[in-house]
Order: C-alpha cells, then sequence, then structure tokens
C-alpha cells in the first residue's frame, strides 16, 4: 500500500512485507514469475510434441480396426463379423449388470484409441458412457460419425412406455426408450451382425468382402442353430416364469414363456416384503414354477421365495463372459436355453379345474388382449 | 421433536422395505397389514406386481410439449435443517468462512442449500454445451458453470472456455451434490475461494500418449475479488485486464487400476495468481495492484474398491485425500491446509463417510490451525434421491469447540448426465 493510507487497526496481522519505497517491483516480479513457469513450459511443449510423434506413429502401425463394445457380447458378434482383421474389446465384463459399470479413465484411454464404438443405445448405457465419450477426445466416435454404431437402430424394439416423461421415475428405474435388453434372440443377433457388417466395410472398404462374407456364414449358423432352439425349446410355449428384473422380455417372448411378474416391484427398486408376499401368492394360484435372473443379482431372496413356491431359481448368464463356458454367442444361447429347458421339465398335464381364472395382467390402456387369461 | 412425529410410520415403512427372510418376512407382512390400517400411512404401492406394459406401443414417450430439440435438463434440489454450533457465536469463533454453497449460518434452521438447473446438449458435431445456474441458500441466482468443450479436436487435445471449475484439486471439481457431506472441506473458503476456484476462463488439455490414464490441464481465469473483503483470498485481482493479473493453473491427472475391483488416481496440482488483501484498507484499492503473487499448489490422491460385479456386493470404498500449500511472495507466509475422507458403502442403499479436516498445517495468521471432525450418513432410496445425516466438530486451540449439525434432503429431477469418475 502507498505510503500514508490510513489503516484500521487489526489483530493477527503479520508486519507489512517489506518495500523499499519507489523502487520498482513490476520487473523483479515478472522475472520471478517468468522463471517459475518456464521449466513447465518447456515439459509442456515436450509432451505435446512427443505425444504427436507417437500418436501419429501408433495410426500407421494399427492397421486392424480397432473396436470398443460395451457389452461382451458386441463384442463377440463384432468378433463373428470381423475375424481378424479387426482388434476388438468391451468396456464391461460379462458378470457386471452393464447399468452400473464404474466410468474410469482407464476406459477413457481405450476409447481414445477406437476407431468404432458399437453400444447396445435405449439408454443403458447413459450412466456411464456419455462422459467417457465425451473425454476420450475421439472424433471419430462422437455421436453421428460413422464409428459411433447404435445397436438399437438395427433392432425392433419392445417394451415402450406410454407414460408422460415427467412420471417416469414413478414407475422405477424405466427405460423412456424401450427395453434395452434385446441382444440374446437370434433374430436380434442377427440384425446386429449385419449392422456390424455394414458399418465395419464403410470404415474399412477395404474389408468389406471380409465382413459381408462373414456376416453371411454367421447368420447361415445362426439360422440352424435357431431352427435347432425352437425345436428344443418347443415345450417351453405357454410355461409362465418370474424374473428378477423386467430385462428378459426379448428371450421370453421368443421362447414363448409367460412373464407374469417380477421380484422387484419396480425395475431398479430392492424387492419389499410386501411385495415379496403378493408375488408368492400370484406364482401359486397361476402355477409358476421357473424363476429367471442374471446371475449378478443376489441370489438369497430367489432362493426363499423358490423354496416357499416349489419353482426353480435359474441364475442365467445374461452375457457373453459371464460364466467361463459362454465364450461365443452360440455358447451363451444354448447354455441359457439347456438350462430353461432342463428346470422347465416336460410339459405338465392338463390342469386340474381352478377357480375363475385371474386375469394375467390388470386392465389398463391397451390392455391385456394380448396375453392369454387363463392355463396354457 | 421431528423424530418422534415420523418415528412411528418411519420405522413401519423401513421394516416392509427391508429384504425379506423366511422369519422377516411373516413378521413384517404382520406390521404392514397393521401399520396400514393407520391413516396417513405411506403404504407401498398396490397391485405393482404386474406392470401392464403394452409391448411395441406405438406412443413414445416426449416430453411435454414435444421439446424434441431440447437440451437434456435436470433440476436438483438441496434442503438441509440444522445449525452451526449449540451456543451462539460458537461457530464465529472459530475463525472458519463457510463456502458458498454450505447451509447459510445466517439463516439457521430449514433451508435450501442449493437449487441447482442443469443444461447439457451436443451443440454440432464439433461442440458440447453446458450450463448450470445456482440458486445457494435461496439467495440469488448464480452461473455455477456455462461452457462450451470440444469433441473433435485431433492429437488428443480438448479445449473448454466459458466459466466453470478449475480442474485443481478433486473438491473443487465437483458440484455440491457430488458430496458425501453436507459441507464443502474446509480448506475451500479458505484457499479456494468461497465458491471454490471458479470463474470465466479457458481450458487447454491433453490425454498424454502414456500406457496409463494421464491429462495434462493447463487453464486461465479471471478472478475478480471476492464477496468477504475481511478476509484474504488467494487469488482475485482479476478485475485489471493484464496477463499478470489472470490465475494460471496447471493439473496433471493419473489414473491407475490397480486390479479389477481397485484403482488409485493422483493429481499434482499447481496455481499461481494475485492475491487478494483489501482487509483494513478504506477505500478498497481496486484491482490489488500492488498485492503479491501467490502460489498455490498441491496434491489430491483417490483410492476406490468396488468389486466389478457390483450388484453381488453392494460394498465399496472410496477414500479422497487433499493437501494444498498456499505460498504468498514478498516475504508473505507459507499456509496449509488439507482433508482426508473415507466413504464406505455398506449396503446396497447406505453409505457412511468420515472427514478429517486439518488447516494449517503450517498455520499463519490466515489460517490458524483448526480441526474438523466430520461423520456423515447417508442413505440413497434410488439413484435420483438422498437423505444424510451430517455432524462435525470444529475445534483448535484457543477456542472452545463447534458442533455443526444438518439433516439434508437431496432430489433429482430429469436426464442429468452421468458424472466424471
Amino acid at each position: 500500500m502507498p505510503p500514508g493510507t490510513e489503516v484500521t487497526p487489526r489483530p493477527e496481522r503479520l508486519p507489512e512485507p517489506h518495500r523499499v519505497p519507489g523502487a520498482s517491483t513490476r520487473s523483479r516480479r515478472g522475472r520471478g514469475l517468468f522463471r517459475a513457469i518456464l521449466p513447465l513450459l518447456a515439459l509442456g511443449t515436450a509432451v505435446f510434441f512427443a505425444g504427436r510423434a507417437a500418436f501419429t506413429g501408433r495410426a500407421a502401425a494399427a492397421s486392424k480396426l480397432q473396436v470398443v463394445t460395451t457389452i461382451e457380447t458386441l463384442a463377440a458378434l463384432a468378433a463373428e463379423v470381423g475375424g481378424p482383421r479387426i482388434d476388438v474389446q468391451s468396456l464391461s465384463r460379462g458378470y457386471q449388470d452393464p447399468h452400473f459399470v464404474p466410468a474410469k479413465p482407464s476406459l477413457i484411454l481405450t476409447l481414445n484409441r477406437a476407431d468404432a464404438l458399437v453400444y447396445v443405445g435405449l439408454d443403458l448405457e447413459s450412466g456411464w458412457l456419455p462422459p467417457l465419450v465425451q473425454q476420450s477426445r475421439n472424433p471419430r466416435i462422437q455421436a453421428g460419425q460413422p464409428g459411433n454404431i447404435n445397436g438399437s437402430t438395427a433392432i425392433r424394439v419392445e417394451d415402450i412406455p406410454s407414460v408422460p416423461a415427467d412420471q417416469l421415475r414413478a414407475l422405477g428405474d424405466v427405460h423412456p426408450l424401450g427395453n434395452p435388453h434385446y441382444w440374446l434372440p437370434p433374430d436380434n443377433a442377427r440384425a446386429l451382425a449385419d449392422l456390424m457388417a455394414t458399418r465395419f466395410s464403410e470404415l474399412d472398404p477395404g474389408g468389406a468382402g471380409t465382413y459381408q462374407a462373414r456376416a453371411q456364414a454367421f447368420d447361415a449358423k445362426l439360422a440352424a442353430k435357431a431352427t435347432e432352439w425352437r425345436a428344443r425349446a418347443a415345450q417351453l410355449r405357454g410355461r409362465k416364469v418370474v424374473t428378477y428384473h423386467k430385462s428378459w422380455g426379448y428371450l421370453t417372448r421368443w421362447l414363448g414363456l409367460d412373464e407374469v411378474g417380477y421380484i422387484e416391484p419396480k425395475p431398479g427398486i430392492p424387492p419389499t416384503a410386501f411385495h415379496t408376499g403378493e408375488l408368492i401368492k400370484l406364482m401359486k394360484q397361476a402355477g409358476v414354477h421357473l424363476i429367471l435372473m442374471e446371475n449378478y443379482y443376489p441370489r438369497s431372496l430367489a432362493d426363499i421365495i423358490a423354496r416357499d413356491t416349489g419353482a426353480r431359481v435359474l441364475a442365467l448368464p445374461a452375457n457373453v463372459g459371464a460364466v467361463p463356458g459362454a465364450r461365443t454367442y452360440f455358447d451363451l444361447v444354448d447354455g441359457i436355453v439347456n438350462a430353461i429347458v432342463e428346470a422347465a421339465g416336460p410339459a405338465p398335464p392338463s390342469p386340474l379345474p381352478r377357480p375363475a381364472a385371474q386375469p394375467s395382467a390388470p386392465p389398463g390402456p391397451g390392455g391385456p388382449a394380448a396375453k392369454p387369461a387363463g392355463p396354457p | 421433536m421431528f423424530v418422534e412425529a415420523f418415528a412411528v410410520p418411519l420405522l413401519t415403512w423401513w421394516l416392509a422395505q427391508q429384504p425379506a427372510d423366511a422369519g422377516a418376512l411373516e413378521r413384517a407382512i404382520a406390521a404392514d397389514a397393521a401399520a396400514g390400517s393407520q391413516a396417513g400411512t405411506p403404504g407401498p404401492p398396490a397391485s405393482s406386481t404386474l406392470e401392464a406394459v403394452p409391448s411395441s406401443a406405438q406412443a413414445t414417450v416426449r416430453p411435454p410439449g414435444g421439446g424434441l430439440m431440447n437440451p437434456s435438463m435436470s433440476v436438483i434440489v438441496d434442503g438441509t435443517f440444522g445449525y452451526y454450533g449449540r451456543h451462539a457465536g460458537d461457530f464465529a469463533a472459530t475463525g472458519l468462512p463457510v463456502a458458498g454453497d454450505d447451509p447459510d449460518p445466517g439463516h439457521q434452521g430449514f433451508g435450501i442449500q442449493e437449487l441447482e438447473l442443469a443444461f447439457t446438449s451436443a451443440i454440432d458435431p464439433y461442440l458440447e454445451g453446458a450450463v448450470f445456474l445456482t440458486i445457494p441458500n435461496l439467495g440469488g441466482l448464480e452461473v455455477e458453470e456455462a461452457y462450451l468443450v470440444t469433441t473433435a479436436l485431433p492429437w488428443n487435445l480438448q479445449i473448454k472456455a466459458g466459466t466453470f471449475r478449475s480442474q485443481l484439486g478433486r473438491n473443487n471439481t465437483q458440484h455440491l451434490h457430488l458430496q458425501s457431506f453436507t459441507r464443502r472441506p474446509l480448506f475451500t473458503a479458505l484457499l479456494f475461494g468461497a465458491d471454490g476456484l471458479r470463474g470465466p476462463g479457458l481450458q487447454a488439455s491433453v490425454l498424454l500418449p502414456l500406457p496409463w490414464f494421464a491429462t495434462l490441464y493447463a487453464e486461465s481465469f479471471a478472478i475478480g475479488p471476492p464477496d468477504d473483503l475481511t478476509r484474504v483470498a488467494s487469488f482475485g485481482g482479476g478485475g485489471r485486464p493484464d496477463p499478470a493479473h489472470l490465475v494460471y493453473t496447471l493439473v496433471l491427472e493419473q489414473f491407475w487400476d490397480l486390479t479389477e475391483n481397485a484403482s488409485l488416481a493422483l493429481g499434482l496440482n499447481t496455481a499461481t495468481g494475485r492475491l487478494f488483501d483489501c482487509a483494513g484498507t478504506t477505500p478498497c484499492p481496486d484491482g490489488g495492484a500492488h498485492d503479491p503473487r501467490t502460489f498455490l499448489s498441491g496434491g489430491d490422491l483417490v483410492y476406490r474398491w468396488k468389486p466389478a460385479n457390483e450388484t453381488s456386493t453392494y460394498a465399496s470404498l472410496s477414500w479422497t485425500t487433499e493437501f494444498f500449500l498456499r505460498t504468498i511472495t514478498d516475504g508473505g507466509p507459507t499456509e496449509g491446509a488439507g482433508y482426508t475422507e473415507p466413504v464406505w458403502q455398506f449396503s446396497r442403499r447406505w453409505y457412511a463417510g468420515a472427514r478429517f479436516d486439518l488447516v494449517g498445517l503450517p498455520a499463519h495468521e490466515n489460517l490458524p490451525r483448526r480441526q474438523g471432525f466430520a461423520l456423515s450418513l447417508t442413505f440413497a432410496p434410488s439413484e435420483f434421491s438422498r437423505f444424510r445425516l451430517f455432524a462435525q466438530e470444529l475445534t483448535g486451540s484457543g477456542i472452545s469447540s463447534a458442533s455443526v449439525l444438518f439433516f439434508q434432503t437431496e432430489i433429482s429431477m430429469g436426464a442429468h448426465g452421468a458424472h466424471p469418475y
């Protein structure tokens, strides 16, 4: 402060720093600042140019298409289509719940080096993927770019809720754009494989022939397996099941199973005593003998319900890599179909007469017209 | 008082929400049936077992008014009930300032600690934009952040421009609702500024070509004088339009996956600017032309443990530690402060946190030696709501200790984007 300024005494103040009256302090401080910043500037510049050189070098060396997917099943399908022309990795592991993958910065590194990002969409990954993509500093995989591949654009989306958006959360953690757990049925797997073949061909025109040929081979093998699965699962038509989370809709529709209830009272809401009691009553009335759940959910409650109702709990892999035996898409669906067929047992004999059958869904807009209101 | 009034229905509701086991199932169903006959008890929704959601419905969800081109919008409401210090003057005697988004000590009891409005959107193929407006303690609209960020620059670069929170440290980068505690760490208002280090500026960052995640940020801000003129502020000379009065920061963030479940993040930070020291001078000189340069440097370390298969164990640990030293040149003091906070998730919806603040290491007159011991217990029924109990004891030599106690509720509406890890 210039000499002569009024100073209101304030306790606990250090004495004024020593200043030589009249001397210019600006050039001394300026030099000090420069000396402090210079090594940092030099370091920053060196790092920048080293990074640029390394980056350009790596891009030239990597001739394979770098594909990153969000779930392992998409990675398995990408591997079927891409074969030796691509390097594919998945951001999450098969035994993880794909809604809740920790958005670790190491995943940013993976996305930074990707040529293509294949994801499920329908807001399945909205809890963790968007900031990773935004921070990836990779223009190739941003929304709208050829490297940004949204799997849900290829399939027919089901379970789209019809409530006003501002009431949606009251239904629990419902996906407003539709049910994203679509990757199991063969129709959807074929659609995904075809989508990837088309988009990989755009990104890597030299490999277009390979991608199309491999996709066709996959489709052929898939058609054969689908017939086999349909035959094996014929006895499952009309069987009633209960699932933990509302994520098995596409599979149950494909196999002809009837979902009558869920262990979660609403998606994302943990089971409550009241709801579980109601569910047990319903299962006994409707004759439900199967509980399907992903193997990453806690089993204890499902086991209690099973004991009470005589049902069987199937903790199934929902993704490639969820169990050691599910290394490819075919292994995964084989395992699921076999497990359900084996647990369901032979078709039940004609049922005994029951009291007036409860409708399997409460009447509402759109009504239960699609579901049979009685025994299968 | 409110505890007794709400205890019975809360307890019955809590019982009904517990995951069922064989014997508890019977008891809870009986308790719920009894409670259901009392008027006013919030019972569980009826007939929720069977969701009659029509498949392949042509009706899709649109926001009211058909706002197809609207940005993602969300609103976060953060309310508190509590007090600073059991006796009047306890808290003021500690000499510690409150952060801008801490509950207001001038209006204790019920308060809305923060109301945040967030808008995020892609601008075009090259830019994303975000605007965060905040009303802290029902006292006027502030701009927390409003910036654009590039998404398509080459060479792993990214530029952020607008007004935003600096990348310095860890707590400084976080909006209030990301914390597991009701109050900011004690060093925020002392070293970073009442609202943290945030203001209009420019940030350039590069993802370094290393096998592990490492990003280097360089920022520059124009930070003006603080609201509280009785205190020294680390940076406040931004009122003058020359480069020597801007704040410059350099931050190196690194991240390592130790195992599939555990990770470590280390930040090395340094910032420099002009001290703002108007205490005791009337009239307050404009811009602090003669104020010395300050350097604020420190580190932050975050250890996280979370099993990869989250839903099987519902347990996690997050331990954050930060420490910063401020040096005032021209013979000024070197003062430091920091904190460490472990947060332990012990159940699907429950989190327990502890925070130890240490101010004044070394201590000088701007930063007296103070300790803060805080505990928090958070219940999160879903990702979109939280209820928290926060208790803090502030002690120091020569002062009587002050107790701080708050009950906090947070709700989030709309599509708030995912937060950084």
